[in-house]
């Protein structure tokens, strides 16, 4: 609300409660008078109808009891403060950061460490819209093996790797392009060969 | 016994009359905004505050709306004191 509006409301105010008349106002703001008396005297004048249309004091009353059971049966909705709307954004937009930079970093993860249960999560969400799943699974079990390498000094961590493996060897034998997956695992096996970790289920699988 | 004198009371009552009609006339050329924050504040006697629960409208606007059309309406009202 600027000055001139201010000035406006309380001299509205004292005039309508009989404090002062418009004149008297206009000679407290001598500044103002030029554009203040012109308003005051309009708002007089509209104010001066009420009493000669002279709606009685109990119609009146009634229509402010009505009104205010209207308002308070009808309550307008609040207004969302735009300080929560950039709050709600920028936190949005840090979890997204988070999720985004946490998952790109999960990916160096191995069995035991924080992340890698991320890491996994990540995968199956990658396989779910995968529209190559065999493809996608077939990346997926060179990271196993890269792992089982990765720890091979490491017989407890190893395992998880291993088990993970070993599941993705059994879905892979129900899968139709056989020739596809055994030039994978054959590049594995001998991936794996040279690192001298042996696993029997990979052996049996490219034996049968 | 004389008969009480009722002509300044007629003649008031018709100059009272006149000037309802010129500030009807007035509102009317209003928007509708203006002729009902108007109405609400210095004919219903209510606040600004009020107004803008109940137009569902900010105070400000409501502020606005009402400091626009009191200068048309007395923009309105000194033109037809003049004709």
């Amino acid at each position: 609300m600027n000055d001139f509006e201010t000035i406006f409301d309380e001299s509205w105010s004292q005039i309508e409660s009989g404090q002062f008349t418009v004149d008297d106002v206009l000679e407290r703001h001598p500044e103002h008078r030029a554009q203040l008396g012109p308003l005051l005297q309009a708002a007089s004048k509209l104010a001066g109808t009420k009493e000669m249309s002279t709606p009685s004091s109990a119609f009146r009353t009634r229509n402010r009891t009505q009104l205010n059971r209207y308002m308070q049966e009808n309550p307008q909705m609040k207004r969302v403060s735009p300080v929560f709307w950039r709050l709600t954004i920028t936190l949005v937009s840090m979890l997204l950061a988070f999720l985004v930079s946490g998952t790109v970093f999960a990916q160096n993860a191995l069995p035991g460490d924080i992340f890698y249960d991320w890491k996994l999560g990540s995968e199956n969400a990658w396989r779910m819209v995968s529209p190559d799943r065999l493809g996608t699974d077939l990346t997926l079990s060179n990271r196993r093996v890269n792992e089982v390498v990765a720890l091979s000094g490491d017989e407890v961590r190893r395992t998880r790797a291993l088990e993970d493996y070993q599941r993705l060897l059994i879905r892979f034998k129900d899968a139709n392009d056989q020739e596809r997956v055994l030039i994978v695992l054959q590049s594995q096996w001998e991936f794996l060969n040279n690192a001298g970790v042996s696993i029997p289920e990979l052996n049996n699988y490219l034996l049968r | 016994m004389s008969q009480p004198d009722y002509s300044e009371a007629v003649e008031n009552k018709i100059d009272l009359s006149v000037e309802m009609k010129s500030i009807k006339a007035a509102m009317r050329n209003l928007t509708s905004d203006q002729q009902h924050v108007l109405t609400l504040r210095f004919i219903d006697g209510m606040s600004n505050t009020e107004i803008a629960q109940h137009l569902g409208k900010r105070e400000g606007a409501i502020r606005a709306l009402q400091m626009r059309g009191l200068q048309a309406l007395a923009k309105q009202l000194a033109e037809k004191m003049v004709t």
